[in-house]
């Protein structure tokens, strides 16, 4: 591998022993070097978050839980927002757009528990495979 | 904010997804002239220019396409924002032809269509 520039198509960007990981800093969301390359594991990224192996898996699994945690949120509330829209089209005699909406509601309410058991499956770590 | 005097032109050949698209555009506050096919958008038009036209693509007597081509010639048109619906593969592709402002791939979401009035109506007391 060079010291500095993007190789060929597939090949990692390095600079000065640095590789980009494709991995984003859990921080700031920013691209992230590996400093030493292979040779070791330490990571900062381009306004200098840096962190030892440990903190980088830390603080990423927690941006990741944080992040599949607000999808489910975001989804469970899209669809309240919808049955409410629901019920207000109801009110006003608009049962056309009322049914559609209450229908929007529906999916969005399985996507929300199809998430929540996903990402329940997601964060639950394999079985081990020793004693 | 939708302000509550957008007018909005809708152009859809199904009857049941007109009516369900005028109510759910009234319910945001649009005043909605729905009509059945491009040859009737065109006398609309001549007659009032609305702040927003949703367009089917495939239509009887007048298709999405004809209407705009025309309407464009007559200019008729000039800056008012057109959203073309569309379940074809070619609707995108046809959007950009005509000079759509924005595309909605049917089937949407009625969050879709809220998002396009938001993006392309009249704020109150604009334009």
């Amino acid at each position: 591998m060079s010291d500095a520039g993007s190789g060929a198509e597939g090949a990692p960007l390095s600079l000065a022993g640095e590789v980009a990981t494709g991995i984003t800093c859990p921080r700031c969301g920013g691209a992230i070097w590996n400093d030493h390359g292979e040779k070791t594991l330490a990571f900062h990224c381009r306004i200098g978050h840096r962190f030892s192996p440990g903190a980088m898996l830390a603080e990423h699994a927690t941006k990741h839980h944080e992040t599949l945690d607000s999808a489910i949120r975001y989804t469970a509330e899209a669809a309240a927002l919808k049955r409410l829209f629901a019920a207000w089209a109801r009110t006003r005699g608009h049962s056309l757009a009322a049914a559609r909406l209450a229908e929007e509601a529906d999916v969005l309410e399985s996507t929300a528990h199809e998430l929540e058991r996903v990402a329940g499956t997601a964060l639950s770590p394999p079985a081990w495979s020793g004693p | 904010m939708v302000g509550p005097v957008t007018d909005v032109l809708l152009v859809e050949d199904h009857a049941q997804l007109r009516a369900l698209l005028a109510e759910f555009l009234q319910l945001l506050g649009c005043t909605v002239y729905a009509v059945s096919n491009g040859g009737e958008a065109l006398e609309r038009v001549r007659s009032k220019a609305p702040d927003l036209i949703l367009l089917d693509l495939a239509m009887p007597v007048m298709d999405g396409r004809q209407f705009t081509v025309t309407a464009r010639r007559e200019q008729l048109l000039s800056d008012v924002p057109i959203v073309l619906m569309s379940a074809s593969p070619e609707g995108p592709d046809v959007g950009f032809e005509i000079r759509a402002n924005a595309f909605l791939s049917k089937p949407f979401t009625l969050d879709q269509l809220a998002a396009m009035v938001e993006r392309f109506g009249r704020p109150d007391g604009q334009r």
